[in-house]
């Protein structure tokens, strides 16, 4: 073991890291800074920048990147000595000298490295003289990409993501030398999937986003810890607010997860929270057949009213939008206090059926021989897991896509097309057959299909060669197709010995949080062996097997609660009764539906969701709810009570704390399982991964988030008006020692974003656009996006086989242990 | 007079043909090394013979050979550096031109001691001539089975591929030029790894210059002792100089390592031209100059370095007392600064700098305090870069201001060159 | 690769040059400045359509190789003259007058460093170090070299040019043995 360590000195200090670290990492670890422009931990280390010289001793020549240097035994490194901060300032002028200096107009300012860098380390003056380099100003390079050229400093962290991480064309360096600058082929823009993240790593404000031009400067904003409301990937964000406004959305390194990526499609998902279609007030529709605006008591008055004698005539759909504190307070008022047994997600119709625990992790890419895609595109459904893949591939994965499209077009070694179900049986076949077969020396030299000039290869026996010579198999069930034959598809895989390390399988959800609403029981059938301890809490609750989300979509029932999903867009759909939606953003359920609820979105409210690989994470709140709008657990938690229903959770903390206590499957989870490191990530500008010296977080005993926690007014009562909560375009309360922008706003004649007025009523037929918003719903607001051309009628089909409960595939049983313990030590409470 | 090795058959009617060649003792050298030596014995007879890299470093060949792994599970690459750039040198053109087929024996030689059976010799685009001379070289060699598959009857094959550059000094760099060799921009790569054990795809590689491999058949024919007879004590054989500039017959001169810059100058090159001499630079445009002082110093690698310059790629450089040496450096940097690939910040904005000060100097718009911000600038790069090529800016100005700091104060306090006179100083 | 369909620059002879330069390298990328110096052969210089259509044949992106064709100075990105007038500018060149060269030349032909002939016969530039020190002031003209130019008589090598010698001027011995200077 000790073999593995070298003994260093860095400014005085010994101490003793891992070979192969680098300088700036083992720096870091003692808490010394060390600035870096082109080191990003997540690429290889190019050291063109040299900001990061430290001196080394005994060294031909002494001035050495921390970023591209190792330790070596007996190192003597200073990084504060004479030379290295001769060095650090000279590079440092270098960068300025033929830079515009127009920080009061760039969008970076405020969290820009060379400024920060320039203000601790740099010499405070100037000694050019000289014409400065110039370019024409800010360059649309992409769709939300705008470029600086004179602002670049040429760490080429964009292009080595466009060609390292994304494979893919998009930014490069044309020309060379000092006339170097970042471009795309000439006339073509930079429109990857994953466009956003070079603006993330531009170190300056060289690339800018062009939904956050001019919006807002960092200083004013607060950041949250998110996660992604757009696939069930589980991808971390950061939630950038300027007063009751997202301005942005960034990534948050999960390493188990994103790898600290963000796709585009989920960067800008936020612009939908403050679309001018969003459903803001109670709705419900009058005797003229439109949608008119009433008071919460009065909506939620008529839905009582409207309640059928015979309970299994109500329905109950949930959009996998929604958190598992929302699942569970509508299975509570259905199941609970309805007492319907008509009460599922969305993408029930997904579920593998199948009482194995998954193994796969997201991270599996990343060491697996064999990546093995069974169905639809999973790049195309989970935009950020395709890097995830790539990364995989870089390594030593070898791609094999099997299903009814191609998928993932020029990455994959093995594509072979035809019914992925038929397929599974023939392949599972020969894999079972006994071989003797010796399968080395296959891989060099041959070229990747996403090298130039390899070739994606058809040959189905190579193939079973290629899977039968990996160590590590990862398997890849697109979720779409797990209802066409291939729930078995687990059981095949346990029999393969797939589902054991190292091996694993990932079975890609639909939806956001499918996994989460499964483990507490939101599908047709009910589990009354694994829910015992809900059945005695929920007394007299109906515990029968019910409709099936498709069938709800079909006007099985007379009335159909739909929370956050769509019923109505569903093929041969029809509309019931009665019909009650409680939504974000029209669509063709809201169309015809009888009431409309204004429905949070998921900044709005903390909850917790699940994700594909059963990542239990917490996603916290950033935002006061806009205008009326209420989570859909308070929603619940309001027509329970007036169901005679008495000792309810008030807040989401509570009615997680009902979640742990009642099923089996999150057993024992209260938000503090969120404390543990790992699993709750606290929000942090990005930076903090690559060597700034921000407080180390894991370290840190998570709190409480600290936000003023917004806690929903009970809605009892006639009237919710003002109930002395933040609406948009209220005052926030006065920060100390600050102007109020807005005064400095009407000063100068502009119009603040905080004044600007309310979006207007909804109409039947739909949302007025307005100048001003960007009317941009990146995010259809049932489902994931379908992959692909499917076929009609595809997914919900019933009759898809026997549904059991699907054990929750999470990893978790130790966390909740570990947690536990917690509980006894820490505080309680805090929320209000 | 001065024995000659590398040059010895350049005379020869004919010799660019593998007739004539062969009948000049070509590829004996190859023979010999195929049938008396195994590559072991071959790699420490090159040792033996104390060749150091022509190309600028001066590193020892055969020890460079010796770094890279016998049995590496992959490939093994030559790489020769023909993409000669540096001004003032012009050797590797004209070996090319004149004796092709001892540069492929050269490689045969090398390529057999190392075990590689795949080369490329990367000429820079400039050199179509030498291009299409070197192809048709390669035609010949391989039809005779000088090269190609089991040469003259071993199992030892080689493979030769002459490959165009396109224009970057920067691919002279061997790094760069495994870069630009795989289709890629000709950016310096990290080291570690090394290339002879992660070189061109990732293979184990050796990359030498021209001049280092024209060496190899003399060395064979003649032998490893015979050659370190030759030259001085550290610095052995004998290397061709480009001598250029102000002199009254530039040329390339084939010189033993360890004759004096004054015998260079004024027996082969006829003496400087056009005035007395003022300034040498002895090893291509990267070095530092020298002054008339340094007349008698030693044209090796040791006593050039104890002079404070350096061999490099052997291109001396005269400078008469009619030139402006401020305008001089501009000349010079100017040409890093086209060169400069634009990877490393100091060198990159560095190179720029100093071009736009010397600019302004030169234009008449000069400050005092320009003294020290060039200094400064240079000490600035100096260092700090990834790749030598920013440092070799700063050697012309840096050795300037030791030995005519006087020309800079001119311009810095009169506006002018010190040669024309004190003129007004011109205002901005 | 959709060679058949796509109607581009290329013509099908440039496309099968630069095939079997591809075959010649273990990795077809390392054929890709081979490939440009024949895409400028055929057409003179690298158009971006050219770039496109190169990209495609080595399954690159069209950015990288506009990168490519950018990095290195020998690729034309404009139209440029029959004969391209190279001037070397570097130290050895400059020590003996080619800013003269370069001047002259431009005055004789009546255009700036950098620009092209009305008639599109010649265009003058600037570049550095071509390698022929010992023979300075030396030109490249369409890559043939021109060595010991003289700088006051530059209107001979365009009324050579004019007069339709391709391959005007040859290569000058630049080789020079120690004895020979000793003779003199
Ligand atoms: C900026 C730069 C340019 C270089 N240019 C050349 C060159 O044109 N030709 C050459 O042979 N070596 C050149 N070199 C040296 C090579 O990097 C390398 O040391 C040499 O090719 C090794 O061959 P040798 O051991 O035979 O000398 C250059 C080095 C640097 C730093
Ligand atoms: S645009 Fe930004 S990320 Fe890209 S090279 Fe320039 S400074 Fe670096
Ligand atoms: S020193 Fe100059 S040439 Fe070398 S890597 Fe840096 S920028 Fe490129
Ligand atoms: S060189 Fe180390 S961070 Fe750029
Ligand atoms: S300096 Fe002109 S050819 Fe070398």
């Amino acid at each position: 073991m000790a073999d593995d360590l070298v003994n260093i000195t860095i400014d005085g200090h010994q101490m003793a890291v891992p070979k192969g670290t680098l300088l700036v990492e083992a720096a870091r670890q003692i808490g010394i800074e060390i600035p870096v422009y082109c080191y990003h931990p997540k690429m290889k280390p190019v050291g063109a920048c040299r900001v990061c010289l430290v001196e080394v001793e005994n060294q031909r020549r002494p001035m050495m990147p921390a970023c591209t240097t190792t330790v070596m035994p007996d190192m003597v490194v200073h990084t504060r000595s004479d030379n290295a901060v001769e060095a650090r300032g000279a590079v440092l002028e270098f960068l300025l000298i033929n830079h515009p200096l127009d920080c009061p107009v760039c969008d970076r300012a405020g969290e820009c490295d060379l400024q920060d860098f320039t203000q601790k380390y740099g010499n405070g003056n100037t000694r050019f003289i000289e014409q400065k380099r110039h370019f024409a100003k800010s360059k649309q390079v992409g769709k939300n990409v705008v470029l600086d050229r004179e602002r670049c400093i040429m760490c080429q962290r964009c292009v080595r993501f466009c060609e390292e991480i994304a494979m893919e064309e998009g930014l490069v360096i044309v020309d060379r030398g000092n006339r170097s600058e970042i471009g795309t082929f000439e006339g073509r823009s930079f429109d990857s999937k994953f466009s956003g993240n070079v603006i993330e790593l531009c170190p300056v404000g060289a690339l800018t986003a062009k939904t956050y031009r001019f919006e807002s400067r960092p200083w004013e904003q607060q950041h949250y810890a998110g996660i992604c409301n757009v696939s069930s990937l589980g991808v971390n964000i950061t939630v950038d607010v300027r007063y009751d406004e997202v301005v942005r959305l960034r990534g948050r390194m999960n390493d188990e997860i994103d790898d600290g990526w963000l796709s585009d499609k989920c960067r800008y998902s936020h612009l939908a929270i403050h679309s001018d279609d969003r459903i803001l007030s109670p709705m419900v529709r009058n005797d003229q057949g439109q949608l008119t605006k009433v008071s919460w008591a009065a909506a939620l008055e008529r839905i009582v009213q409207a309640f059928p004698e015979n309970a299994s005539q109500i329905g109950l759909a949930v959009g996998t939008r929604l958190s598992v504190e929302d699942g569970h307070m509508l299975l509570r008022l259905g199941r609970g206090l309805l007492k319907t047994p008509n009460v599922v997600h969305e993408h029930e119709a997904e579920s593998l059926g199948t009482n194995t625990t998954l193994t796969g992790r997201v991270k599996g890419c990343d060491a697996a021989d064999v990546i093995l895609c069974l169905g639809s595109d999973p790049a195309k459904s989970h935009h950020d897991f395709e890097l995830r893949i790539k990364k995989g591939l870089r390594n030593k994965a070898r791609l094999i896509c099997i299903g009814e499209q191609p998928a993932l077009v020029g990455y994959a070694d093995y594509q072979v097309i035809g019914v992925a179900s038929e397929l599974w049986s023939k392949l599972k076949k020969e894999l079972k057959k006994e071989t003797t077969e010796e399968e080395s020396g296959l891989r060099f030299p041959k070229p990747r299909p996403w090298e130039a000039g390899g070739e994606t290869s058809q040959d189905w026996d190579a193939l079973v060669k290629e899977i039968r010579g990996a160590e590590n198999v990862l398997v890849v069930v697109s979720g779409d197709i797990a209802g066409q034959g291939l729930q078995d598809v687990a059981r095949d895989v346990e029999d393969l010995g797939w589902n054991t390390a190292p091996h694993g399988v990932i079975h890609l959800r639909s939806g956001v949080n499918p996994v989460g609403h499964e483990s507490i029981g939101l599908i047709p059938e009910w589990d009354e062996d694994g829910n015992q301890a809900l059945a005695k809490a929920w007394e007299g609750m109906n515990t029968d097997s019910g409709l099936s989300y498709a069938e709800m979509c079909r006007g099985k029932t007379e009335m159909l609660l739909a929370f956050g999903c769509n019923p109505l867009a569903q093929p041969e759909s029809k509309k019931p009764k009665f019909l009650v939606q409680a939504a974000t953003h029209p669509d063709e359920t809201t169309e015809k539906a009888d009431v409309v609820l204004p429905l949070s979105m998921w900044v709005e409210y903390n909850g917790v969701y699940i994700s594909t690989d059963g990542t239990v994470q917490f996603n916290r709140q950033a935002i006061l709810p806009l205008g009326e709008a209420q989570p859909a657990w308070s929603i619940a938690r309001e027509l329970c009570l007036r169901l005679g229903a008495s000792d309810l959770p008030e807040n989401p903390r509570a009615v997680y704390s009902e979640v742990g206590s009642l099923h089996a499957a999150l057993a024992g989870a209260t938000y503090k399982d969120f404390q543990t490191p790992g699993q709750y990530h606290w929000s942090y500008p990005q930076q903090a991964d690559l060597g700034m010296p921000r407080p180390d977080l894991s370290a840190i005993p998570v709190k409480e988030p600290d936000m003023p926690m917004w806690m929903p007014a009970p809605l009892t009562g006639s009237t919710v008006e003002g109930a002395g909560r933040l609406h948009r375009g209220q005052t926030p309360p006065p920060v100390p020692g600050q102007r109020d922008p807005r005064e400095i706003a009407k000063l100068l004649g502009l119009n603040h974003p905080m004044d600007r007025t309310a979006p207007p009523a909804l109409t039947a037929g739909g949302a007025e656009k307005k100048d001003g918003y960007i009317p941009l719903r990146v995010v259809p607001s049932t489902s994931a996006e379908p992959a692909g051309p499917t076929p009609a009628g595809r997914h919900h089909e019933i009759g898809v086989g026997p549904r059991r409960r699907v054990a929750v595939p999470v990893a978790q049983t130790a966390l909740l242990e570990a947690s536990d313990a917690a509980d006894n030590t820490t505080e309680d409470g805090g929320e209000e | 007079m001065s024995t000659l090795v590398i040059t010895e058959l350049m005379d020869i009617e004919g010799i660019d043909g593998i007739d004539t060649y062969v009948k000049n003792k070509g590829y004996e050298g190859l023979k010999k090394a195929l049938k008396e030596y195994t590559p072991d014995e071959l790699i420490e007879y090159v040792k033996a013979s104390g060749l150091r890299g022509r190309g600028g470093a001066g590193f020892p060949t055969g020890l460079k050979w010796s770094f890279v792994p016998k049995n590496p599970g992959k490939p093994k690459y030559l790489c020769v550096n023909c993409d000669e750039s540096e001004p003032g040198t012009c050797k590797d053109r004209d070996m090319v031109t004149y004796l092709p087929h001892q540069l492929l024996e050269g490689i045969a030689i090398c390529c057999y001691a190392v075990g590689i059976n795949q080369a490329f010799i990367y000429i820079r685009g400039e050199m179509l001539e030498g291009y299409e001379i070197l192809e048709k070289a390669v035609e010949e060699a391989v039809q005779r089975n000088f090269l190609g598959d089991n040469i003259l009857g071993t199992d030892f094959s080689l493979d030769v591929v002459v490959h165009r550059g396109a224009g970057a000094y920067i691919c002279g760099e061997e790094s760069a030029l495994l870069s630009s060799l795989e289709g890629e921009r000709g950016f310096p790569r990290l080291k570690p790894p090394f290339p002879a054990v992660e070189g061109l795809y990732a293979c184990p590689t050796v990359i030498n210059n021209v001049e280092t491999l024209s060496t190899l058949p003399a060395i064979m024919r003649k032998g490893a002792e015979w050659y370190s007879s030759l030259g001085t004590e550290r610095s052995k054989g004998t290397r061709v100089l480009c001598l250029s500039g102000h002199v009254n017959k530039p040329g390339n001169y084939e010189l033993e390592l360890g004759a004096s810059m004054r015998h260079l100058i004024e027996e082969c090159g006829g003496g400087v031209m056009g005035g007395e001499l003022k300034a040498i630079i002895p090893g291509g445009a990267s070095a530092p100059m020298l002054t008339k002082e340094h007349l008698d110093v030693a044209l090796d690698f040791e006593a050039i370095a104890a002079a404070g310059s350096m061999a490099g790629s052997g291109a001396v450089i005269v400078i008469n007392d009619k030139t402006c040496i401020v305008k001089t450096c501009l000349n010079l940097d100017q040409f890093f600064e086209e060169e400069s690939c634009g990877k490393c910040t100091p060198c990159r904005e560095g190179t720029k700098w100093l071009v736009d000060i010397l600019t302004r100097m030169v234009n008449g718009h000069g400050r005092p305090e320009d003294i020290d911000l060039l200094k400064s600038v240079c000490n600035n790069i100096l260092g700090n870069t990834f790749c030598p090529l920013g440092d070799s800016a700063t050697s012309c100005i840096m050795s300037a201001f030791k030995y005519f700091p006087e020309e800079f104060e001119h311009y810095a306090h009169h506006g002018c060159s010190i040669l024309e006179g004190k003129k007004e100083m011109a205002k901005s | 690769m959709s060679d058949a369909t796509a109607k581009g620059l290329l013509t099908e002879e440039t496309k099968t040059r630069i095939r079997e330069l591809m075959a010649k390298y273990p990795k077809a990328r390392s054929a890709i400045l081979p490939a440009l110096h024949v895409v400028q052969e055929q057409l003179g210089w690298v158009p971006e359509e050219a770039q496109d259509e190169v990209a495609q044949m080595f399954e690159m992106t069209p950015a990288e190789v506009r990168s490519l064709v950018t990095f290195y100075y020998m690729y034309h990105r404009k139209p440029v003259g029959k004969y391209v007038l190279k001037v070397c500018r570097s130290i050895s060149c400059w020590l003996r007058r080619s800013e003269d060269v370069e001047h002259n030349l431009c005055e004789h032909l009546g255009i700036e460093c950098g620009e092209t002939t009305e008639d599109g016969m010649f265009t003058v530039v600037h570049g550095e170090c071509i390698a022929a020190c010992v023979n300075a002031p030396a030109i490249q003209v369409n890559d043939r070299f021109l060595l010991d130019v003289d700088p006051d008589n530059v209107s001979e090598i365009i009324d050579r040019l004019k007069a339709g010698d391709p391959r005007y001027p040859a290569a000058v011995e630049s080789w020079k043995r120690p004895e020979e200077s000793k003779g003199e």
